[in-house]
């Protein structure tokens, strides 16, 4: 059951963070570029998440 | 420095390798920097820039001696090349006058490769570089001198990398330095006194290119081929280990922390209105 919630959690994690880089590029398009790079840090904080619950989701499915 | 134990035999051995390793780093010092500025004036030049020279041009030895007393070949293959860069960046008439010599750039070349192939040789296991404190095996030896087909594959890869490895950047710095379309363009570019410092810059260019070039498509395959190696099994088994705990590590924690106090800091900004 954990390693479900964990791989759902890691796809959604992992999906939210393109849209925040989505989101950092439509503000760079902006010339706003500084909420970009900000952006840019969530994405890469939400998809370090992301990653480290999909390693979790394999440990439990060993 | 030397362990107990390591035979009088190899002890003359190792010195005979610094000696030779001394001698190979400081004719390339001599050809570089040292006679080459003495010809240029580059030691009197200016007052302060003379000064400056004087002060730089001893450095590499320096760098050359602590290679040497440490053994390291990260010191004797990368920081002593390096350093003798900085007196060359200070000057760039030395490299400049010589460039335009072929005779002599030859010669520095045939140098620099000298040091290189003897620096790493010494240094390495075959050269006594490495203290005798594990057992070591040969590897025609160990495989009971068949030479199978698979490491007469790998012997011809070595030695081709080897190779490429002088050829590549040769041809660059002869493309920058000789060619006579790029000289031509050059100096219609940069008249006058400002071609040589751009050259010397090309240089540069080429040899940072060159690194890049060296470190993804030489030292990657060949990393990928040191399956036998200790530092890299050990590493191997310290990310299985890490990737099979069943806890989340600290990077998760920091990126929670870092996702929210960075949406925290968007928020606060809009509501600010800025």
């Amino acid at each position: 059951m954990r390693r479900y919630l964990f791989e759902v959690l890691a796809i959604l994690l992992v999906a939210g963070s393109l849209v925040f880089f989505w989101e950092c590029v439509t503000y760079l398009a902006k010339r706003d570029y500084f909420a970009a790079l900000i952006l840019a840090g969530i994405g890469l904080a939400v998809l370090t998440v992301g990653k480290e619950l999909a390693r979790l989701a394999l440990v439990q499915r060993e | 420095m030397y362990r107990q134990g390591v035979a009088p035999r190899s002890r003359t051995l190792r010195l005979a390798a610094d000696v030779v390793t001394a001698t190979l780093g400081l004719n390339l010092w001599l050809s570089l920097v040292l006679v080459p500025g003495l010809f240029l004036g580059s030691f009197g030049h200016s007052f302060a820039h003379g000064r400056a020279f004087l002060l730089v041009a001893p450095v590499p030895l320096v760098v050359l001696g602590v290679g040497i007393v440490r053994r390291s070949p990260l010191w004797l293959l990368l920081a002593y090349p390096a350093m003798l860069l900085v007196p060359v960046a200070l000057d760039p008439r030395t490299v400049g006058e010589n460039a335009e010599r072929p005779l002599v750039f030859a010669l520095i070349a045939a140098s620099l490769v000298g040091y290189f192939l003897g620096a790493a040789y010494l240094t390495g296991g075959r050269g006594g570089g490495e203290l005798a404190t594990e057992r070591t095996r040969r590897l025609g030896a160990s495989l009971g001198a068949k030479n199978p087909a698979r490491w007469r594959r790998r012997r011809r890869l070595y030695t081709a990398f080897g190779v490429l490895s002088m050829v590549f950047p040769i041809a660059l710095i002869y493309q920058i330095n000789f060619a006579p379309d790029t000289r031509a363009y050059l100096a219609e570019l940069y008249p006058g006194d400002r071609a040589p410092t751009m050259i010397a810059l090309l240089d540069l260019g080429a040899v940072i290119l060159w690194f890049a070039a060296f470190a993804i498509g030489f030292v990657g395959p060949l990393r990928a081929h040191r399956t036998g190696d200790k530092e890299i099994v050990a590493e191997l088994e310290r990310l299985r280990a890490q990737s099979r705990r069943p806890a989340p590590s600290v990077v998760f924690y920091v990126g929670v922390v870092c996702a929210l106090g960075l949406m925290a800091l968007l928020l606060t900004m809009r509501a600010q209105g800025r």
